[in-house]
């Protein structure tokens, strides 16, 4: 007679009751026990529990307080067993005379019981269950501890980087960056300015134990304006248990001189409260090429990280603050005037300023601070349905420097800062073991300032956004071969705008009879606009994967994806100092419109394991930046780059396997092929990673268990589909005027790069473990230049790195 | 418990909420260091009536400089932001403040016979090298062409023979057309 499920519970009451009265009759036994199930972690109480007479045939139930009964007893010695699913078996020796009233039996929840309800809703468990999800380990994380987010997102398939630089960089994922990627940690969406080519994500690697790429309905909860996908950032969910430990990692790298220090650090309680903290600091100095110093390319950055939250069967919280912050260098030799400076930079193998090493960075340089705030409670129910609500703060402030001339030096010449608030609630309701659904609702709001201290035009205007909607997704999976999912999201946007117009760009653009309406004031040659956009968003995604036969699944998504565009699109105006080009936004844009439809099919033969994923992307409104003439300035005529909207497809493939060749001996290898396009009139689109392919060799010692060798190897291809958006400038040569092409469009040749991995893992040190890593990179000391990098007019990839890292596990 | 959580979640909500008015007005920027019109006033010497030519921003075309043959001319140039008509601002100043970090360079074009060099009454850096704000145009034959003025910032040398020789960036590079007459 036990009865586990909830919705027995009456009828089992009432049965019991019955089986008592039968006792109470024939044997003329009326003694009875009351009592209480009790959490041994945090009081509460425990439903649902069998309690039973070992040796009778005699049970209880525990009731939604966690109240038994069990009556119609024999005076004498017994004992009591509490069986319940999720607890160790507890049992009670009871001596009955006549009553025993307020019996209080604590029992313990199983650990792995614990940590599996607890785990359930993230870590282990992929978070879409139909889309293609790629993950790096806290391991493979921390190889990357003294380089950016984007360094170690790019080891996984599909993925590339954009760079500014060395240190600048920002993932491409199937083509896309800046604003159609999301990045998400704590549950929610890093909102620093992500739409710059230049802006690199304002968030530390360190502070988290697990980096995934997800693409599907699961995306969803988080934005609906990512055909990239969704870069999901987690804590590792901690152990309910008293315990304090920690790990400190030192790296230090050849080129640059420099290294980090990451250390964290959690206390944990049996009442599943935890705390923990966690700090990096990171110094580098001028980086170098083969055969040059990149002067100014150091780095400072410092960050901090603060998590309190409880973890408990029943209910969670946490309350959590980072603090990011940056400076970052940027290769002097880049800030250049003009279009003639410029070719002077493209004709010169060197940069045209090499100074000698140093750590010291000057203008031109980026400071970044971003502060994040989350308050995240989550309710689970009986039926394992559950609520959960978060709020989040972000306040990012964004500083550039350039060169300036004066009482503006050192003063800079973008200061940004955007604050956002957001709030979101979403239940879980699983109606059958096999059909989970969530539900969600969403509000942002975000505030730009961009401060006119720094005497110099705004480059994007201040603007206010409220962003609210809802989401549902669905996942249905009957079986472990069988997945369907199925999501939606709509979102509404409302923005604000303020811009300043110089009255001669108001008349050159013809602005008048489509804007002239919103003028609010006229002041010094400048005209302030006050305009409100509304954007309605859909986004749509659903995904069947199953397996067809033993060891072969094939999954299809399709997506529906609608972006509003960013504010930079639509009013950004400034000079881009180290591509000499002036940079208009287009207020005419309307949101853009993606159907992307991706395929998977994964197979395993023996010892080797295989992974294809073609997808086609078919765009509408899509928005890019082009050249579209030149604009006469004192310092000579620009080229003027413009965002338009052009008619899109992109076709692209990721290919991955790997081959266990022995026990000690694996190899893997990622390659990716993308292909973009504008429709109309088939000219490729700018930015498009080209072939690349990377493999891995991974060698494990029989003798000598903890030592690990890897062999990586890089191979990226020329991009030969590319723009051409050269133009011509008009120099003077021996006393005469020529026009010279400024080329801007050709990609450079393809690149191999080798690196090398030597690791001891966690081997005993004291009464502590530690690793310890020697990593080559560039081993060959190869000089190369790199499409994707937006500074390779100026200088070369980084030449050979030896990096040595220390782990200690506390 | 639960009342108590609920009423801070109801708090945050409506603090945003409460947050959520409308922006004000940005200020507006003049920008301080933008060049929009640079100046070459002319005057032969011994004479003293002065010709103004200025290349504008605006891009309303300017005059070409009109020259006698065998004649000397000095020219002063100034760098101005016109951007605001109601308060223009003098960059000169500004660049001999900065004198090291500044060079005027003149390069020719279809002008061979003109040379121009430094002024008497030239401003100098620290290290004694006049700055071409004042120059000396000495004309010999007729003839028409260009002067491409640049305000170098920074440059790496004060010494060359083109652009490209001084390094550095450019912060104005506009043309003047001379007919020598």
């Amino acid at each position: 007679m036990i009865f586990l499920n909830q919705k027995f519970f009456f009828k089992s009451i009432a049965l019991l009751c019955l089986c008592s009265l039968n006792f109470v009759f024939s044997q003329n036994c009326n003694s009875f026990i009351t009592g209480n199930l009790v959490d041994l972690h945090d009081n509460t109480p425990i439903i649902g529990a069998t309690i039973r007479i070992q040796g009778l045939e005699k049970s209880a139930i525990s009731n939604s307080e966690g109240a038994f009964i069990l009556e119609g007893l024999c005076k004498g010695n017994y004992t009591l067993e509490a069986i319940h699913p999720f607890c160790e078996i507890q049992t009670q020796e009871v001596s009955l005379n006549n009553k025993v009233v307020g019996l209080k039996l604590f029992l313990e929840h199983h650990i792995e019981a614990l940590q599996e309800v607890i785990l359930s809703e993230n870590s282990q468990k992929s978070l879409s269950k139909t889309g293609l999800e790629l993950s790096l380990s806290a391991d493979e994380m921390e190889r990357y501890s003294s380089k950016s987010l984007a360094a170690g997102l790019e080891q996984l398939s599909g993925v590339s980087v954009l760079n500014t630089g060395n240190a600048i960089s920002k993932p491409i994922i199937q083509g896309m960056f800046g604003s159609r990627v999301g990045i998400v940690y704590n549950e929610m969406r890093l909102e620093n300015q992500q739409w710059g080519a230049d802006h690199a994500p304002n968030v530390d690697l360190n502070a988290f134990e697990g980096l995934r790429l997800i693409k599907g309905a699961a995306v969803l909860k988080y934005a609906g304006d990512t055909p990239g996908g969704i870069v999901v950032l987690e804590s590792k969910q901690l152990k309910i248990m008293d315990t304090l430990y920690g790990k400190t990692l030192l790296t230090g790298a050849s080129n640059g001189r420099g290294g980090s220090l990451v250390s964290s650090w959690v206390r944990s309680f049996n009442s599943g409260t935890y705390l923990k903290l966690q700090g990096t600091i990171k110094k580098f100095g001028d980086f170098s090429a083969p055969n040059y110093n990149l002067s100014n390319t150091g780095i400072n950055e410092n960050n901090f990280s603060f998590h309190l939250g409880q973890n408990k069967i029943l209910q969670k919280w946490l309350f959590s603050y980072s603090y990011f912050k940056n400076e970052i260098g940027i290769l002097r030799a880049s800030h250049i005037g003009n279009v003639e400076d410029l070719l002077s930079a493209l004709k010169s193998s060197r940069p045209i300023i090499i100074n000698s090493f140093g750590y010291e960075i000057n203008s031109p340089k980026q400071e970044s601070e971003h502060h994040t705030l989350s308050l995240t409670y989550s309710k689970r129910f009986l039926t394992n349905n559950k609520w959960s609500i978060r709020y989040n703060f972000q306040n990012n402030n964004r500083k550039e420097f350039d060169i300036r001339k004066n009482e503006n030096k050192g003063k800079a010449a973008i200061d940004l800062l955007l604050k956002t608030h957001s709030l979101n609630t979403d239940f879980e309701w699983k109606p059958f073991s096999s059909t989970s659904q969530l539900s969600g609702l969403f509000f942002q709001l975000q505030d730009n300032f961009s401060d006119p201290e720094t005497d110099v035009k705004r480059l994007v205007p201040d603007y206010l956004k409220y962003k609210y909607g809802g989401y549902a997704t669905l996942d249905f999976s009957p079986s472990n071969n069988f997945n369907f999912e199925l999501g939606i999201r709509l979102e509404h946007q409302d923005i604000e705008v303020q811009k300043f117009y110089n009255d001669k760009l108001w008349k050159d653009e013809n602005y008048q009879d489509d804007f002239g309406q919103y003028i609010i004031r006229e002041v010094s040659s400048q005209k302030l606009i006050k305009r409100n956009l509304k954007f309605n968003n859909i986004s749509l995604n659903t995904g069947l994967k199953t397996t067809v036969f033993p060891k072969t699944t094939i999954s299809v998504n399709y997506y529906l994806i609608q972006r509003a565009p960013d504010i930079s699109e639509l009013f950004s105006e400034g000079l881009h100092h180290s591509l000499a080009t002036l940079e208009y936004g287009n207020p005419y844009l309307d949101k853009e419109t993606i159907h992307k439809f991706t395929f998977n099919f994964e197979k395993t033969i023996g010892k080797f394991k295989f992974s294809l994923s073609p997808y086609f992307l078919n765009a509408n409104n899509y928005i890019i930046i082009e050249p579209s003439g030149v604009k006469l300035t004192a310092r000579g005529a620009f080229p003027l780059w413009k965002y338009k909207a052009v008619a899109a497809q992109m076709k692209g493939i990721d290919f991955d396997f790997s081959y266990k060749i022995s026990n000690h001996l694996t190899l893997n290898n990622a390659t990716s092929y993308v292909e973009a396009k504008e429709r109309t009139n088939d000219r490729p689109i700018i930015n498009i990673p080209p072939l690349n392919s990377r493999s891995q060799l991974d060698i494990t010692f029989p003798k000598w268990k903890h030592y690990r060798l890897s062999i990586i190897s890089r191979l990226v291809f020329r991009q030969n589909d590319y723009p051409d958006n050269n133009f011509e400038a008009s120099i003077i040569k021996m006393g005469q005027f020529y026009d010279e092409w400024v080329d801007i469009s050709t990609p450079p040749d393809g690149y191999h790069d080798l690196g090398i991995e030597m690791a001891l893992d966690r081997f005993a040190f004291k009464s502590n473990k530690m690793s310890i890593s020697l990593v080559f990179e560039n081993l060959l000391n190869t000089s190369y230049r790199n499409y994707l990098n937006r500074l390779r007019f100026y200088g070369d990839e980084l030449g050979r790195n030896i990096q040595l890292q220390i782990k200690f596990y506390h | 418990m639960h009342l108590y959580k609920t009423k801070i979640f109801t708090i945050l909500f409506l603090g945003i909420f409460i947050l959520s008015c409308s922006k004000d007005e940005p200020e507006v920027v003049n920008e301080e260091e933008l060049i929009t019109r640079v100046t070459l006033t002319v005057n032969k010497e011994g004479e003293a009536e002065k010709q103004v030519y200025a290349w504008n921003l605006d891009g309303e075309k300017e005059t070409d400089i009109i020259l006698e043959n065998n004649a000397v001319y000095e020219a002063t140039i100034s760098f101005e932001n016109a951007s605001n008509p109601n308060d223009i601002e003098d960059i000169t100043a500004e660049v001999i403040e900065e004198a090291d970090d500044h060079y005027v360079f003149f390069e020719k074009v279809n002008l061979s016979d003109l040379t121009i060099e430094s002024s008497t009454s030239d401003i100098k850096d620290s290290k004694g090298i006049a700055l071409n704000v004042k120059t000396k145009w000495t004309t010999s034959t007729t003839g028409s062409g260009t002067v491409r003025v640049y305000l170098i910032h920074l440059p790496t040398t004060k010494a060359g023979d083109t652009r490209n020789d001084f390094g550095g960036e450019t912060d104005v590079s506009v043309d003047f057309s001379i007919s020598i007459q």
